[in-house]
C-alpha cells in the first residue's frame, strides 16, 4: 500500500509543520522560514503550498489558529498544536522513523 | 477542542471579519514579512517586493484554494461550538439543579405526569384510530351503508338512520350498477354455529361471507380455495371456511382437513380452505372460526328485503369517497326506494366510528393536564429565576451576554424537559398497561396498542416542546430585564415585570384547571345521574341464561322444551320464579317490526310503527317486578291456542293512542290482529340513557321467535351454571348454553364504558387541581420571601400582620379573578366538546361552575394565606437588617 508521491509529500510537509509548531504557536511566515532553514534544499517547500496543508490540518483539528499581535505590531495568524495534532504526531513520527529505518537497512546492504 | 468562554473572545467572534478578508491578510503579512527580508538582504523595496510575490507562487489560486478550506473549517467549528456549548449548558445546568433538588423534582414530576399521562392515551389514539389496517392499500377499503335519514325522528329505530345493513337486493344492484365500487363483499359477523364432534356439541363464533370478501381485502386463503360466487347463492352447497388459528389449535394444523367433513348446525359441511394468519375482520370481537357463504338462507331473498349484511369494496382506481357515496345513493335509488342513501367511508374510520369522539376528548383532557404541567413549571421557574437574580446579575457582569444567559435558561429547561420525558415514558407504559387491564370493551385496534417508536416520537415532541413552551417565558424575563436591571433591583427581589408575567401564568394555569375540573365533574355528576336512573324493574336476584336450541327445531318442542325447564327448574334451592322470554333487558338484543291499528272514528290511525317486540312467558312481569298500568299481565290461559293477546308499553300508549285507553283494541303485529290485554310501565333496555321505546309484549306460546332466555328470581346466580347444564343434558343434549350472567352486572357493565371515561378525565382533573395548588403554594412562598423587605418596611412603619395577609392574598386573589374570567368561557366551549356524553346535566350548569370556582377561589386562599400569614409575624427589625 505505498501512498502516492503526492500523498507522501503532503505527509511529510504535514509532519514537519507539526514538528514546527511544537515549541510554540507561529504564524505561517515563521513556519516557512523555519522550513527553510531547517530542511537545507533536500525538501524544498514551496510557499504556495504551505498555507493549503495549514488550511486541511486545521479543518481535520490537527492545529488551531488565533489572531495574536505580531512582530510588525498588527495582527498576524497564529498557529498552534491541538492535543489531537499532538498524537497525530508522534504517531506519524513513530511510523515515519520505523519505515525510514527499513529502507535505509536495506539500501546500505544493497550497496 | 475548548469553546471560547471569555468575553473578549466572544466579542471578536461577533465582529469577525469574512473568511476572504482574513485569508487576504494573513497572505498579505506573508509577503511583507519577505519583502522585509529581501530588504535586509539588500534589495530596493520595490524589487524585493516583486521577488516576494514570485518566490510565493500563483497568490490568486492559493488565495481561492484558502477561503475555500476556510469556509469548510469555519462551518465545522461553528458545529463543534454549537455542540460543546450544549453539552456545557446540559451539563451547567444539571449541575445547578442539584442543589435545587426541590425544584427540580417537583418540576419534573409535574411534568412527567402531564407527558406520561398525553403520552398514554396517545399510544392508545394511536393504536386505535391512526394506525393503518393489516392491509394492502388499506385506505381503499371502503365501508358501504345504507342510509335512511327520514328514520332519524323515530327513537326506535332511529340507529338505522345513518347506518343500515345491506340485503341481498341492494348487493345485486350495488354490485352490478355502481361502477365506483369494486369487489363488494357482504359479510355478518355477529353470527354463531353449533360444531358437533364426538366430544359434545360447541357454539363458536362463525362468519359469513360472500366470495368477494377474501379479494376486497387482498388477502388469499393459506390453504385449500375461496368461496366462489356459485356458493353464495340460496340453498347453496355446505361449504365452509376454518380460520388458521382454529385449524392450528382444534384441528392440530392437520393439512389433510382440507376437503373433509364436519358437522355444523347438525349438517355436514366440507371444509374448502383455510384462511391465512391473523386475518380479523372485526376487531373488537373474537375471531369466528368458521366462515360460511351468505347468502344461501330462506331470508336471503332479495324480496324479503332483509337487511342484516355489513359491506365492504375497494374504490375504483382515483375514485374519491365523495364520488363513491354519490355513485352508491345514486343506484339504490334508481334500485326503487328514493329515500334511501348511501354513507361510503374509509374502513378504519367506519369501525372507530363509535370511539372516536371519546378518545379525543381523553386526549384532549390529557392534553390539557400536560398544558397545565407547563403553565405549572414556567411559574415555578420564574419563582425560582427570582430567587436566582443574584447568580444572574454576576454572571451577566462577568460578561455573559443576554444571548447566553437566555439559552442557559432554556437549556436548562430542555434538560428538565427531556429527564420528565423519561420519566413520563415510564409512567405512560404504566398508565397503558393500567388503561387497558380496566378498559370494560375492546376498543377496535387496542391489543395492537404499545409504546412504540411512534408513541415515544411523541413522548420527544412533548417534552421538546414543553421545554421550550415553559422555558421560554421566564427565559424572555430574564433576558429582558438584562444585567443591569437584576443588578439594581437587588437580590433575592422579582422585579415588578416577572411578578406581573407571573400572575398572568397564575390565572392561565387556573383558566385551565377550571376547565379540566369542570368537564370532569359535568362527567360525573352524568355518570351518577345515571347509575340511579331506575330501570324500571328489580335487577337484584335476577339470573338469566341465554338458551341455544339446534336450528330448525319446531314450535311445538320450543314451547314444551321451554315449559319443561321453567317447572323443573322452579323446584331448584335458592330459586323462587322462573319465567322465560326471547327478549331480555341488557341481556339480548332488541327487535321490532311495525304494527298496525285497528280504525276507529274518533281518532285517525297513526301510519304503521317501528315497535320494539318482545315474546314473554306468562310470569315475565312477576319475576322482573314491572309494574302494571291498567288491564292484567298474561297468563296460564294465554296459550298458543287461546286467544291472541298483546300488552303494550306505556309509551306506546302515548305514541299510538294519544294516552288513551288501549284495552280491547286491535293491534296486527307479524300479519296477526291481537287484542291488547293490558299497560305496563316502561322498562330500560339496552341503555339507561336512552328514551323509552314503545314496545309490544306477546305470549311466547303464541309466536315462537328464537330460543328463549330464561330469567331465574332468586339466590342462586351464576352457581346455577352446573345444574342448569346438567338439566339441559337430560331434556334436550342438543341444546347449548350460550351465557350465563347475573342481570345486575350485565346493568352496570352498559355504563363501563361511561364509568372508565369518567374515571379518565375526573383523575386527569384531580391531578389538574393537585398542580394547580402545588404551584400557587411554591409562588406564594416565593412572593412572601421576594417582599420580604417590602413587607418589613410596611410591618416598621405600624403595618399590622392583618394587613400584610390582606395584602399577600388580595394580590394572588386578584389572578384568581382574571383566571376564573377567561376560564369560564373555555369550560362552555369545553362542554360542547362533553355534551353529547352527558346524561341528565347540562354541560353549562350553573351549579357546577359555581362549585368548581368556589373550590378554587378556596383553594388559593388558602395557598396564599399560609405564607402570607408567616410573612405577617416578621420581626421588622430582623428583615430590615438581613439584606
Amino acid at each position: 500500500m505505498a501512498p502516492s508521491s503526492r500523498d507522501q509529500l503532503r505527509g511529510t510537509l504535514e509532519l514537519l509543520i507539526l514538528r514546527t509548531l511544537t515549541w510554540g504557536p507561529r504564524h505561517g511566515y515563521a513556519i516557512a522560514r523555519w522550513l527553510e532553514d531547517s530542511t537545507s534544499a533536500a525538501i524544498r517547500v514551496e510557499e504556495g503550498s504551505l498555507y493549503p496543508a495549514l488550511y486541511r490540518m486545521e479543518k481535520r483539528g490537527l492545529i488551531a489558529s488565533d489572531w495574536q499581535r505580531s512582530e510588525l505590531g498588527r495582527p498576524a495568524k497564529f498557529y498552534r498544536l491541538t492535543p489531537a495534532g499532538r498524537r497525530h504526531l508522534k504517531q506519524e513520527a513513530a511510523e515515519w522513523l520505523a519505515f525510514a529505518q527499513a529502507v535505509t537497512l536495506v539500501l546500505a546492504r544493497a550497496s | 477542542m475548548n469553546a471560547p468562554r471569555d468575553p473578549q473572545s466572544e466579542l471578536r467572534q461577533l465582529v469577525r471579519p469574512p473568511v476572504g478578508k482574513r485569508v487576504d491578510s494573513e497572505l498579505a503579512f506573508h509577503i511583507e514579512m519577505r519583502t522585509r527580508e529581501l530588504i535586509a538582504q539588500g534589495m530596493s523595496a520595490e524589487e524585493a517586493r516583486r521577488a516576494a510575490i514570485a518566490r510565493f507562487g500563483n497568490l490568486d489560486d492559493v488565495s481561492s484554494t484558502l477561503v475555500k478550506l476556510g469556509t469548510e473549517t469555519e462551518g465545522i467549528m461553528r458545529r463543534t461550538r454549537f455542540i460543546s456549548e450544549a453539552v456545557h449548558d446540559a451539563r451547567l445546568a444539571l449541575r445547578m439543579l442539584v442543589p435545587r433538588r426541590g425544584f427540580a423534582v417537583l418540576a419534573i414530576g409535574t411534568l412527567a405526569l402531564g407527558i406520561g399521562a398525553a403520552t398514554a392515551i396517545y399510544s392508545v389514539v394511536d393504536g386505535v384510530l391512526l394506525r393503518p389496517l393489516p392491509f394492502d392499500e388499506p385506505d381503499r377499503i371502503a365501508a358501504v351503508w345504507i342510509t335512511q335519514p327520514t328514520l332519524a325522528h323515530d327513537p326506535a329505530i332511529s340507529w338505522l338512520a345513518d347506518g343500515t345493513p345491506l340485503g341481498a337486493s341492494e348487493y345485486q344492484s350495488l354490485q352490478r350498477d355502481a361502477k365506483t365500487l369494486r369487489d363488494l363483499a357482504l359479510y355478518d359477523v355477529g353470527g354463531t354455529v353449533t360444531l358437533t364432534t364426538v366430544a359434545g356439541t360447541e357454539r363458536l363464533p362463525a362468519l359469513t361471507a360472500t366470495s368477494s370478501l377474501l379479494q376486497v381485502l387482498h388477502a388469499h386463503p393459506a390453504l385449500g380455495r375461496n368461496f366462489v360466487p356459485a356458493e353464495n347463492v340460496l340453498n347453496g352447497p355446505n361449504v365452509a371456511l376454518v380460520s388458521w388459528e382454529a385449524w392450528r389449535d382444534r384441528f392440530g394444523s392437520d393439512s389433510s382437513f382440507v376437503g373433509r367433513r364436519i358437522t355444523l348446525n347438525d349438517v355436514p359441511f366440507e371444509i374448502i380452505g383455510v384462511l391465512p394468519p391473523g386475518l380479523q375482520i372485526d376487531r373488537s370481537a373474537e375471531a369466528p372460526a368458521f366462515w360460511l357463504p351468505a347468502l344461501r338462507d330462506s331470508f336471503d331473498i332479495p324480496a324479503r328485503h332483509n337487511r342484516g349484511y355489513r359491506a365492504l369494496a375497494r374504490l375504483a382506481n382515483g375514485v374519491s369517497y365523495q364520488a363513491a357515496t354519490r355513485d352508491a345513493a345514486r343506484v339504490l335509488r334508481a334500485s326503487g326506494d328514493t329515500l334511501l342513501g348511501a354513507r361510503v367511508e374509509p374502513w378504519l374510520r367506519d369501525q372507530t366510528r363509535a370511539a372516536r369522539g371519546p378518545l379525543l376528548v381523553l386526549l384532549a383532557a390529557a392534553g390539557l393536564l400536560l398544558l397545565i404541567a407547563c403553565v405549572n413549571v414556567a411559574i415555578l421557574q420564574l419563582g425560582e429565576a427570582s430567587a436566582r437574580a443574584r447568580e444572574m446579575a454576576t454572571r451577566a457582569a462577568l460578561g455573559a451576554g443576554a444571548a447566553r444567559l437566555v439559552r442557559q435558561l432554556l437549556t436548562e429547561s430542555v434538560v428538565i424537559a427531556f429527564l420528565s420525558a423519561i420519566l413520563g415514558t415510564a409512567l405512560a407504559w404504566l398508565m397503558l398497561r393500567a388503561l387497558i387491564a380496566i378498559a370494560p370493551e375492546r376498543l377496535p385496534g387496542m391489543d395492537s396498542v404499545s409504546i412504540d417508536g411512534r408513541v415515544l416520537a411523541f413522548a420527544l415532541v412533548c417534552a421538546a416542546m414543553t421545554g421550550v413552551l415553559f422555558g421560554i417565558v421566564p427565559a424572555m424575563t430574564a433576558g429582558r430585564a438584562g444585567a443591569s436591571a437584576i443588578v439594581r433591583s437587588g437580590a433575592g427581589q422579582s422585579g415588578h415585570g416577572a411578578r406581573r408575567v407571573q400572575r398572568s401564568l397564575i390565572a392561565l394555569q387556573l383558566a385551565l384547571s377550571l376547565v379540566l375540573l369542570v368537564e370532569a365533574v359535568l362527567l360525573s355528576t352524568s355518570l351518577r345521574k345515571l347509575s340511579l336512573v331506575n330501570p324500571g324493574f328489580r335487577p337484584a336476584g335476577l339470573t338469566a341464561v341465554k338458551v341455544t336450541l339446534p336450528r330448525r327445531y319446531g314450535d311445538e318442542p320450543t314451547r314444551a322444551f321451554t315449559a319443561s325447564v321453567i317447572q323443573r327448574l322452579s323446584s331448584y334451592p335458592g330459586v323462587e320464579r322462573v319465567t322465560a322470554a326471547t327478549h331480555v333487558p341488557f341481556v339480548s338484543r332488541g327487535s321490532s317490526s311495525p304494527i298496525e291499528l285497528d280504525r276507529r272514528s274518533d281518532v285517525p290511525p297513526p301510519p304503521p310503527h317501528h315497535t320494539q317486540q318482545r315474546y314473554v312467558e306468562p310470569g315475565f312481569f312477576e319475576v322482573l317486578g314491572m309494574r302494571l298500568v291498567s288491564g292484567r299481565f298474561f297468563n296460564a290461559d294465554d296459550r298458543a291456542n287461546g286467544e291472541l293477546v298483546a300488552i303494550v308499553s306505556a309509551s306506546e300508549v302515548a305514541r299510538d293512542f294519544a294516552g288513551r285507553s288501549p284495552l280491547g283494541r286491535q293491534v296486527k303485529h307479524q300479519g296477526q290482529w291481537r287484542r291488547i290485554v293490558g299497560v305496563v310501565a316502561d322498562v330500560k333496555y339496552r341503555d339507561l340513557a336512552k328514551e323509552d321505546e314503545a314496545t309490544i309484549y306477546v305470549p311466547f306460546d303464541q309466536y315462537v321467535d328464537a330460543s328463549p332466555v330464561f330469567l331465574i328470581r332468586g339466590s342462586v346466580a351464576v352457581g346455577i351454571a352446573p345444574a342448569f347444564k346438567a338439566l339441559l343434558h337430560e331434556l334436550e343434549p342438543r341444546a347449548t348454553v350460550t351465557t350465563i350472567s347475573s342481570v345486575p352486572t350485565v346493568i352496570e357493565k352498559s355504563y363501563a364504558a361511561e364509568r372508565y371515561r369518567t374515571l379518565l378525565v375526573s383523575a386527569f382533573g384531580a391531578m389538574a387541581a393537585l398542580l394547580a395548588a402545588i404551584g400557587l403554594y411554591g409562588v406564594s412562598i416565593r412572593t412572601a420571601k421576594g417582599r420580604t423587605r417590602e413587607l418589613g418596611i410596611r410591618l416598621a412603619l405600624g403595618g399590622t400582620s392583618a394587613t400584610v395577609l390582606r395584602l399577600l392574598v388580595k394580590d394572588a386573589m386578584a389572578g384568581v379573578a382574571i383566571g376564573l374570567v377567561v376560564g369560564v368561557p373555555a369550560a362552555l366551549l369545553a362542554g360542547k366538546m362533553v355534551a353529547p356524553y352527558l346524561f341528565g346535566i347540562s354541560p353549562d350548569d350553573p351549579l357546577v361552575f359555581f362549585a368548581v370556582g368556589v373550590l378554587l377561589l378556596t383553594a388559593t386562599a388558602v395557598a396564599s394565606a399560609i405564607p402570607a400569614w408567616k410573612a405577617g409575624r416578621l420581626n421588622p427589625a430582623t428583615v430590615l437588617r438581613a439584606d
